[in-house]
């Protein structure tokens, strides 16, 4: 906002000369706004899981952190806005599994995990995989046998090419040996009719958005996409113990920073990251949220993505998911 | 009876100083962001989102409940005043609202808009009241089937908004679709027309095209007139409807408000179709359809009755089943979630008070717009009487912040100029850009829905017949387009009775 008169203006800069001096004297970080990029469009589940933590974290440090929305290609647009940032730590990025996947998925992908530094990991949903209550399947293994007595012809949904979504699918259908037939939409929320009214037979759904379907008898949840039991769903067993340990997809979230930004700087952020994910109301706001953590930081978050990196390279090879 | 101690538990959540405040800030917002060209609600909530977080749960969505609402009021004005629509259903609006401003008529159409959006936002509070359940259910009954011939009927009705040549409304009906195609096609996952550009990956949004078909179109050619500083006549007129304009208005205000109600349930075009059809059938009905396009009040107050009981009514699928019909609604599930509020059926039972509060402030918001829009009609009228040399940079300024506060991109405001300078060469051959943007926003979800029609039903396009609401749509549209011929057999007998 550019100020008419002179006076308002000076007055601005001095404010800040000031400021910038009292701070330059205890040059603690952050002495200054921190910005949080989300690659995904504001109220979706990555938006809704970034600001139970960025809230926590301005008031910590009594600086603002200003999030924002830059969706579009699949993340990259967002990713390619904090990989070309000052690498200060004060432009961050919540990054996800496509951060792996699209340099896997699109030869001409611009962004890739290398050109960040990983700081921790974010509460998120997990998949379950789920089938519509009138579905006779009362278990996974009943689901496996209906889908092999029909092969090709129950309906899966498939929410985004190289989503966790549609990589669980993928994955599960290879180890169960089924086929299912993959029907694609944009994001999850869209197939949710479809899949209450049994024209969609399974789903890799997010726990959010299945929740309040659960609760209402729509939905029959068969097993949970992770290593865990879910606190909401104690009695819902995790794909591992069904003997598909394999397909655990989780669509994990983290903050990243440029890949050169100084090491005091990563340690600092992710020991505040850290102590955030630890507030009593942060928890309470994850819980409601069904969201799962798997408290990965720095060095292990690191040894995380180069795994994932060799998983799914495998997979997409396999499957042949690659795009034309 | 139930309704009614329904509405008492609500009318007692939200008759509290600080909610009722609220709401009134609320719909004090929507109004000024609606009228600001641009601004829309989705940038307006998402960048409020983490101001709620310190509310409490109720205050905060109906705050945020008010600006949606607030913001199809406000978007009117600026469709009527300067030819902006800033929302998909105020598109309709332009057309013969703008033509009443330039006639100096304005403030009987801001009248009749106001008016008329009080009425259908009253009526489909009711509905949401008392008919919300079976409603969702309804809407759960549409499949990728009845989606594909609800679009097909509303891309047939597009032709029939055209002001002249049929021909050439079907050719901009083909140029949206084909708009409509760029970015990333959702079976294959690849991209198409998008020339290696990543902002194009997810395709053209519809407030860059809009904003630049319409509002910067329009700015070009007022600004090409040579005796161009006074675009409106200089007689104002009458700042409120006439006695003529409300008996010309109430039945259309009566058949939008029946239209957007059931049209606002349905995900994604609901808003939209309900505004365009609205329009369509009173062009239909009318003993003069020459009229449209040059100022018909009709034409105004059906579509606006339409678009705002539209709005209303979508908050349906978001409280009863968890599902958001548009990206506003999205960010409303978002709000919920910060709040630990999972939107879904419990939440009716589980939390009345927040539920029925909400409701009620819906009724409530709607009587603080028309209040507080009827003395503005004044004002705004008022701003007209500002040189133009003085407007359009303003104008000019506010779509740009608008469009860059959708996603936060430069490249889309270099877009929406693009578009600008094509909507300008749309005028020069008379080319109406209205069919267009119905195109580019159907035919996207009329092309995914039958992919993913004939996937599930494995190739057999019997799917379309054999469903019955799918059956009834393309019946419809086979009804539409015998009609089409039928003005020209009307005109050829108006004149043999006139000789």
């Amino acid at each position: 906002m550019i100020m008419k008169t002179g006076f308002p203006l000076f007055a601005v800069l001095l404010v800040f000369g000031l400021l910038e001096l009292s701070q330059a004297a205890h040059a603690e970080y952050p002495e200054r706004p921190v910005k949080v990029i989300v690659p995904y469009p504001a109220g979706g589940i990555v938006d809704v899981a970034t600001r139970i933590v960025t809230e926590r974290l301005a008031r910590n440090w009594g600086q603002p952190v200003l999030v924002e929305n830059r969706p579009g290609a699949n993340g990259n647009i967002g990713a390619a806005a904090v990989k070309n940032a000052a690498p200060d730590g004060y432009t961050l990025l919540v990054g996800s599994t496509f951060l792996v996947l699209n340099p896997l998925l699109d030869r001409n992908s611009k962004v890739s995990s290398e050109d960040f530094a990983p700081i921790g990991t974010l509460g998120i949903p997990p998949n379950l995989l789920a089938v519509p209550a009138a579905s006779p399947a009362r278990s996974l293994r009943d689901f496996i046998a209906l889908a092999k007595a029909r092969p090709g012809q129950l309906n899966a949904t498939n929410p985004g090419i190289g989503s966790s979504n549609h990589l669980g699918t993928e994955v599960f259908s290879s180890l169960a040996g089924i086929e299912l037939t993959q029907v694609n939409y944009k994001g999850q929320p869209p197939f949710i009719p479809d899949l209450l009214n049994g024209q969609i037979d399974f789903a890799f759904i997010s726990a959010a958005l299945a929740a309040p379907h659960i609760r209402s008898g729509k939905l029959r949840p068969l097993a949970v996409s992770y290593d865990k039991r879910l606190k909401s769903h104690p009695a819902l067993p995790t794909v591992g113990e069904l003997g598909y340990p394999e397909a655990t997809v989780l669509p994990w979230t983290g903050f990243f920073v440029p890949a050169k930004t100084p090491a005091p700087i990563t340690r600092r952020l992710a020991a505040e990251l850290k102590k955030a994910l630890q507030d009593a109301e942060v928890i309470r706001r994850n819980d409601a949220l069904e969201a799962v953590n798997p408290d990965l930081f720095l060095e292990d978050f690191a040894r995380f993505l180069d795994s994932e990196t060799r998983r799914w390279r495998k997979v997409i090879a396999e499957r042949r998911l690659q795009a034309e | 009876m139930e309704l009614i101690s329904h509405l008492g538990i609500g009318l007692e959540a939200i008759l509290t100083w600080q909610n009722l405040g609220y709401c009134f800030l609320g719909v004090l917002l929507g109004t000024l962001i609606g009228v600001l060209p641009g601004l829309g609600p989705v940038a307006t909530i998402a960048m409020l989102l983490p101001v709620t977080y310190g509310l409490p749960p109720l205050s905060a969505l109906i705050m945020l409940a008010g600006i949606y609402y607030g913001a199809q009021y406000g978007g009117s004005t600026t469709a009527i005043l300067v030819n902006l629509p800033g929302e998909s259903s105020s598109v309709v609006t332009c057309l013969d609202g703008y033509a009443m401003a330039r006639q100096g008529r304005a403030g009987a159409a801001l009248g009749v808009a106001a008016l008329g959006s009080f009425f259908a936002g009253t009526v489909a509070t009711l509905v949401i009241a008392a008919a919300a359940a079976p409603l969702a259910e309804l809407a759960l009954k549409f499949g990728p089937a009845e989606y594909f011939s609800l679009m097909l009927l509303g891309l047939i009705a597009a032709v029939v908004l055209a002001q002249g040549d049929v021909f050439k409304a079907v050719a901009m009906v083909v140029l949206g679709l084909l708009l409509g195609l760029v970015g990333t096609d959702v079976s294959s996952g690849a991209e198409r027309f998008t020339f290696g550009i990543p902002e194009l990956a997810d395709g053209i949004s519809f407030v860059v095209l809009s904003m630049g078909l319409f509002g910067i179109a329009e700015i070009i050619v007022n600004l090409e007139q040579t005796n161009g500083r006074d675009v409106f006549t200089a007689r104002i007129g009458s700042l409120l409807p006439s006695r003529e304009d409300m008996r010309r208005s109430w039945k259309p205000a009566l058949r939008g408000t029946a239209l957007g109600s059931v049209l606002g349930i349905l995900p994604g075009g609901g808003a939209v179709l309900s505004s365009f059809s609205s329009y369509t059938l009173e062009k239909r009905l009318a003993a003069d359809p020459t009229r449209f396009g040059k100022g018909a009040i009709e034409g105004v107050a059906g579509p606006e009755a339409a678009n705002n009981a539209g709005a209303q009514t979508s908050f349906i699928p978001l409280l009863v089943m968890g599902l958001p019909s548009n990206p506003v609604m999205a960010l409303m599930v978002g709000a919920m979630m910060i709040h630990g509020i999972v939107p879904g059926p419990q939440v009716m039972e589980e939390r009345p008070a927040l539920f029925w509060g909400l409701i009620v402030s819906m009724w409530i918001g709607n009587l603080f717009l028309v209040l507080l829009n009827m003395p503005l009609i004044g004002l705004w009228v008022r701003l007209l009487k500002v040189p133009y040399r003085l407007l359009y940079p303003v104008i000019l300024l506010f779509c740009c912040i608008g469009v860059y506060s959708v996603n936060n991109s430069a490249f889309e405001v270099g877009l929406t100029l693009f578009f600008g300078v094509l909507g300008y060469f749309f005028v020069k051959l008379r080319c109406e850009p209205a069919p267009l943007l119905l195109g580019f926003v159907l035919g996207p979800m009329m092309e995914e829905n039958l992919r993913r029609a004939m996937l599930l039903a494995r190739g057999d396009v019997g799917v379309f017949f054999t469903r019955p609401i799918s059956l009834a749509l393309l019946a419809a549209s086979a009804v539409l387009l015998a009609i089409l011929a039928w003005p020209r057999a009307r005109k050829a007998r108006d004149l043999a009775f006139q000789e």
